[in-house]
């Protein structure tokens, strides 16, 4: 081999080194990190898990609650018009049969308070002209 | 055992069944220890360099199914791994606050002192000389000098033309004698 020759080998061997065993480590982190990759498992152990499960369950719970709270509401709300809506239907039957029959009123004074208060009768209505 | 191609591995790996993995390590095995030195002689330090083959490879597995053979694997893959080593300087770079001629100058007064380089006289004042060059340069002058490859290969890994990488090859080559010429006389 001529001088050259070997100045040429020499500058082009490999100046750099690695750990041993280096390259059997690198294959087995790689294959770890891509083909043999197993699901990743959330710990449920975990402080961050455990507030975030709770501040979902409050959210549930807490969402589910005033979702009944609303509906039952508006189920009560219907109920009190239908019955004011009935009262106010007989209060008016009555006072067409006590006017129609002459007849004195059995509403107690109270009664008539309100009716004259909420505007369904008046005293004429109630007690007539005289 | 009749030794497979990387296009019949690489139809095995993304079958995704047992025998998957086994080729896939077929690959490492083929490429993998190539493919550090590659990008060790871009990055120069054995840590950076371990990082950025690990990243590579992971690439090159979750992107598998876009590989099209319009290429030869190795040179797709030496095209991740090229771009890996030169995003990991870049971001070195901006970490570093300096710019990546300092980042480089650097690493070559760092070489003597690196537990992991043990190169004599002459290869210490050849690796210092690559590493004043352009990146391109410097690219070029690692996979034609070191690494042999056909200017072809080179050209599909860099995506530019054979004529380009010739004039930057014959480039590299008078600055790195130059260099080296004017250390000698220095001392």
């Amino acid at each position: 081999m001529t001088n050259k020759k070997v100045h040429k080998t020499e500058l082009k061997a490999q100046p750099f080194r690695v750990p041993n065993q280096y390259f059997d480590e690198l294959k087995n982190d790689i294959l770890e990190k891509t083909v043999s990759k197993k699901p990743k498992v959330i710990a449920l152990n975990k402080v961050w898990f455990r507030a975030a499960a709770a501040v979902v369950l409050l959210i549930s719970v807490g969402g589910g609650w005033l979702y009944m709270y609303q509906q039952q509401t508006s189920e009560t709300e219907l109920l009190a018009a239908g019955v004011e809506a009935e009262l106010y239907s007989y209060d008016m039957q009555m006072l067409k049969y006590y006017s129609e029959e002459g007849q004195e009123s059995e509403l107690t004074n109270e009664d008539d308070a309100y009716l004259i208060q909420t505007g369904y009768a008046n005293e004429e209505v109630l007690y007539g002209n005289d | 055992m009749e030794k497979k191609s990387d296009e019949q591995l690489i139809k095995l790996i993304r079958r995704k069944t047992r025998k998957s993995e086994l080729a896939f390590a077929g690959l490492l095995d083929r490429y993998n220890e190539r493919l550090y030195w590659h990008v060790r002689k871009i990055l120069i330090t054995h840590e950076d360099t371990n990082d950025v083959v690990q990243n590579t490879w992971v690439k090159v597995y979750q992107n598998l199914h876009a590989f099209r053979h319009d290429s030869k694997f190795y040179t797709w893959l030496y095209r991740i791994a090229t771009n890996e080593a030169l995003s990991f300087l870049q971001k070195q770079k901006r970490t570093e606050a300096d710019n990546l001629d300092e980042h480089l100058f650097n690493l070559s007064q760092s070489l003597e002192s690196d537990e992991w380089f043990d190169g004599d006289e002459i290869q210490t004042k050849l690796q210092k000389a690559i590493l004043k060059l352009p990146e391109k340069q410097r690219l070029v002058f690692n996979m034609k000098y070191f690494d042999e490859m056909k200017y072809q290969d080179i050209a599909d890994i860099l995506e530019t033309s054979v004529g380009a990488l010739k004039a930057s090859y014959h480039h590299a080559v008078k600055k790195i004698e130059e260099t080296i010429k004017a250390e000698i006389i220095e001392h």
